[in-house]
């Protein structure tokens, strides 16, 4: 249970990376250009570093939740070897 | 599962409770209650043959294959 929630956490960290902040990054830009006078208006789309600090974590967590989850596979046959 | 433990039947022919089978094998009485339900997944040769020697029986009198089909 914790393994698959871990992991979860590992694919909201990739959806930050992908979505979240690009929309944010476009939100804010427009929202900057807002008060520009018109046909002045700006959206910004851009993949920096931030985003690759979140793919990162979000495949640390991954690979710790597979491996959280084959470990609890291995205990819970072990149990069951008399 | 396609391996049967008879292990209740062995025990009631040699009359032993499993508290008793427990102690004399070296396991404790909650493993040897998986194993005799059927619950347990694999079993060590070193188990199979202190049961055999307690029980005084053949590991075919305690294991049996079904064909599941």
């Amino acid at each position: 249970m914790n393994a698959q929630s871990y992991q979860k956490l590992g694919y909201l960290f990739f959806l930050d990376s992908f979505i979240a902040k690009p929309l944010c990054d476009i939100i804010l830009t427009f929202a900057a250009s807002l008060y520009n006078a018109p046909g002045h208006h700006y959206i910004a789309i851009s993949f920096t570093m931030i985003n690759l600090e979140s793919l990162f974590c979000g495949a640390i967590i991954i690979v710790i939740a597979k491996v959280m989850y084959i470990g609890y596979k291995l205990q819970e046959e072990q149990q069951l070897v008399i | 599962m396609a391996i049967q433990v008879e292990l209740d039947v062995m025990m009631a022919r040699r009359k032993i409770k499993l508290q008793e089978l427990a102690e004399k094998v070296g396991i404790t009485a909650q493993n040897l209650s998986v194993l005799k339900t059927g619950k347990a997944k694999a079993m060590r040769f070193s188990t199979l043959e202190a049961i055999c020697k307690v029980l005084e029986c053949q590991p075919g009198d305690i294991l049996i294959y079904i064909n599941d089909e």
